[in-house]
């Protein structure tokens, strides 16, 4: 990675960990784990994430990861699974913007709010990240 | 003490809107009323436009015609709008949110039960909830040998949804509403309608004819707002005991007139009985997939160069037709000698299953036996940024449509930027260019240029003549005055007649009082 894609990277992991992550405890006041899951054939995700995971870690945060690759991210049942994995804890989605519009869809079916949506250019690829609160986390 | 909410309906002051509120709660109970944050999936996602432009100001999820009527009782009341949703998954042309700001969404996904399935007569009943997916699913727990037809997005949309927008499909039962077969509609006052033999008592014939008696009303309720459909008959196609899905690839773009004239008595005769999708190289590109990226990466639309380059590297054709035979092995034995006589006699290439390995091409086989897949989503990934609004103008079937028709969308889409993805569609005797305008969402310069180049193909293909057969929510208005004073005057005295207090989706395909 040179110093250019690693400022990129760097700076886009700390704004997505800096976002409704790290500030929002749940109704009953514990700290949320995360659940990152991450598009394994996207290098760009893949860069994000782990930048992501390491800002969590630094607010204190454990991320749980997750990988899909992007055929698994077309499939709704796969997602589906992927949302029931997240149960009880806040979901962190790196992956390219097909997927994300695909995930976020399935999520919404099954009433999860989409808290906030960013897309990244890292080495001149594109990547979206979002954050979902899982519906039984709701307040 | 009243609650400060982020959007509120036109004219209705915060004090009365939380009445409402709570008079919903009562109906529905907490849990069915959705507020403030918790509102984020029925966000605008593809329009290009602010957020707030389309911001609703509640939701409501009800569970049964009573509680809908219940819910339209309060809304009469207070004199707030409605904005139905089924699945809310039409991305491409709306999304789930409300056409304008401040109006509840009701959303029908809890209404998702396959009510029944005629496995003799080829038919289902189905509620607004009910995704292509589950019925997909149903059918093969049940071993059920019957295909519906479904739209691209199909795994997370639904039926019922799609046949209300009049949305397209790829099977032989591909004209959705045209296949569709009774419905039930809950009416602004309440009142519920059985459209075709549904309003008969004791009749078994409801899915099965679809006029009755007197003026047939089904078609008033697609693309309209003057009724809730929570109940559609749809026919199902029998699985035939030889489907050969096959694509024909050409190499020039020029070529698309000579294509159309070909296959257009073929559709007709229906010795392809699916409509015939012929699709450029920047539709077949990003869901291959191919990386824009790789090719260029610099300001403006894609140079035709490099789409080329594109072709020669991934064996893409400049136009990829995709069609079927449906029947016997005899049957189609015998037809498979005319596909064959037509690509050699036009210059194309027949590709089948066998012969690649394109991500492109099993989507769309797939497509053609109704299984339900989310391949076309690849188009998101294309310039990046993920931001996508249909433009669909109608033309004849005929070949000198085609090039006139991309030349003028080639011309307009590079003045902003933007590359050519389309596809155009032979229906029957008609045709459908679909494109798609892909732009970057995160980009409020590219929201804004994405925005007025959308305004631009609808006032030029209008004024050549070409009105589109769906539209984005955002454009309803301009779509809807492109079709003339004296279909709107109807339009505007039939809502006046079935929804005098304006509730229903007031400005859904720019019909309000």
């Amino acid at each position: 990675m040179d110093r250019r894609q690693f400022l990129q990277t760097t700076a886009a992991a700390a704004v997505v960990a800096a976002g409704p992550v790290a500030g929002a405890p749940l109704a009953h006041g514990a700290t949320p784990a995360v659940t990152l899951v991450v598009q394994t054939d996207l290098p760009a995700a893949a860069l994000l994430a782990r930048g992501v995971g390491e800002a969590l870690a630094r607010a204190g945060l454990a991320a749980r990861p997750a990988g899909a690759d992007g055929r698994a991210l077309a499939q709704v049942q796969r997602i589906a699974e992927l949302l029931d994995r997240a149960r009880g804890t806040r979901l962190v989605g790196v992956m390219d913007d097909a997927s994300a519009v695909v995930f976020q869809a399935v999520a919404a079916t099954r009433g999860a709010a989409c808290l906030a949506h960013r897309q990244h250019r890292i080495a001149g690829a594109s990547a979206a990240s979002f954050l979902i609160q899982p519906e039984e986390t709701r307040p | 003490m009243t609650t400060r909410r982020k959007a509120l309906p036109s004219g209705i002051a915060p004090a009365d809107f939380d009445r409402a509120v709570t008079a919903l709660k009562g109906v529905l109970g907490d849990s069915n009323v959705v507020l403030d944050e918790r509102l984020a999936p029925y966000n605008k996602i593809m329009m290009p436009v602010p957020d707030e432009q389309h911001a609703p100001s509640a939701a409501v999820t009800p569970g049964s015609v009573e509680e809908i009527q219940a819910v339209l009782r309060v809304l009469n009341r207070h004199r707030i709008p409605v904005y139905p949703i089924s699945t809310g998954k039409n991305l491409g042309y709306g999304s789930a949110a409300p056409v304008q700001r401040g109006q509840i969404v009701m959303d029908l996904r809890r209404m998702n039960r396959i009510i029944e399935v005629d496995p003799d007569l080829c038919t289902a009943l189905v509620e607004p909830g009910v995704t292509y997916q589950q019925l997909y699913d149903h059918l093969q727990e049940r071993k059920l040998p019957l295909w519906f037809s479904c739209p691209a997005p199909s795994a997370i949309a639904g039926p019922l949804g799609n046949m209300v927008d009049r949305g397209v499909g790829y099977t032989p039962y591909g004209e959705h509403f045209l296949f569709s077969c009774g419905m039930e509609v809950v009416l602004a006052d309440g009142a519920v309608l059985r459209t075709g033999m549904g309003g008969m008592p004791n009749s078994n014939t409801w899915q099965v004819f679809k006029w009755g008696y007197g003026p047939t009303l089904d078609g008033i309720f697609t693309q309209s707002n003057y009724g809730i459909v929570t109940k559609m008959g749809m026919w199902l196609m029998p699985a035939p005991p030889d489907f050969r899905p096959f694509s024909i690839q050409y190499p020039e773009e020029a070529d698309i007139a000579k294509i159309v004239e070909a296959l257009r008595p073929l559709r007709i005769a229906m010795v392809i009985p699916n409509a015939v999708v012929i699709a450029h190289t920047l539709w077949e590109a990003p869901c291959t997939p191919v990386k824009r990226s790789d090719y260029y990466s610099g300001p403006g639309a894609i140079p035709d160069e490099a789409v080329a380059r594109i072709r020669r590297d991934h064996r893409i054709g400049a136009w990829n037709v995709y069609a079927a035979l449906y029947g016997t092995r005899e049957t189609n034995d015998a037809n498979w000698k005319i596909i064959e006589a037509v690509a050699a006699g036009t210059g194309g290439r027949i590709v089948t299953r066998e012969d690649s390995g394109s991500k492109a091409l099993e989507y769309r086989f797939d497509l053609m036996r109704g299984k339900p897949n989310l391949g076309e989503f690849g188009l998101y990934n294309w310039r990046g940024g993920g931001g996508s609004i249909w433009f669909a103008p109608v033309s004849q079937a005929k070949g000198s449509e085609t090039l006139k028709q991309m030349k003028l969308a080639k011309d307009i889409l590079g003045k902003y930027g933007f590359d050519y993805v389309g596809e155009f569609i032979v229906g029957w005797r008609d045709m459908h260019h679909v494109v798609d305008l892909l732009f970057d969402r995160s980009d409020a310069e590219q929201m804004r240029k994405a925005h007025a180049c959308y305004e631009e193909l609808l006032q030029t293909f209008a004024r050549e003549g070409y009105g589109v057969y769906r539209a984005n929510t955002a454009f309803a208005e301009q779509v809807a005055a492109s079709y003339g004073p004296v279909k709107r005057s109807v339009e505007r005295k039939l809502k006046r007649a079935l929804d005098p207090n304006n509730i229903l989706a007031p400005g859904r395909c720019g019909i309000s009082l």
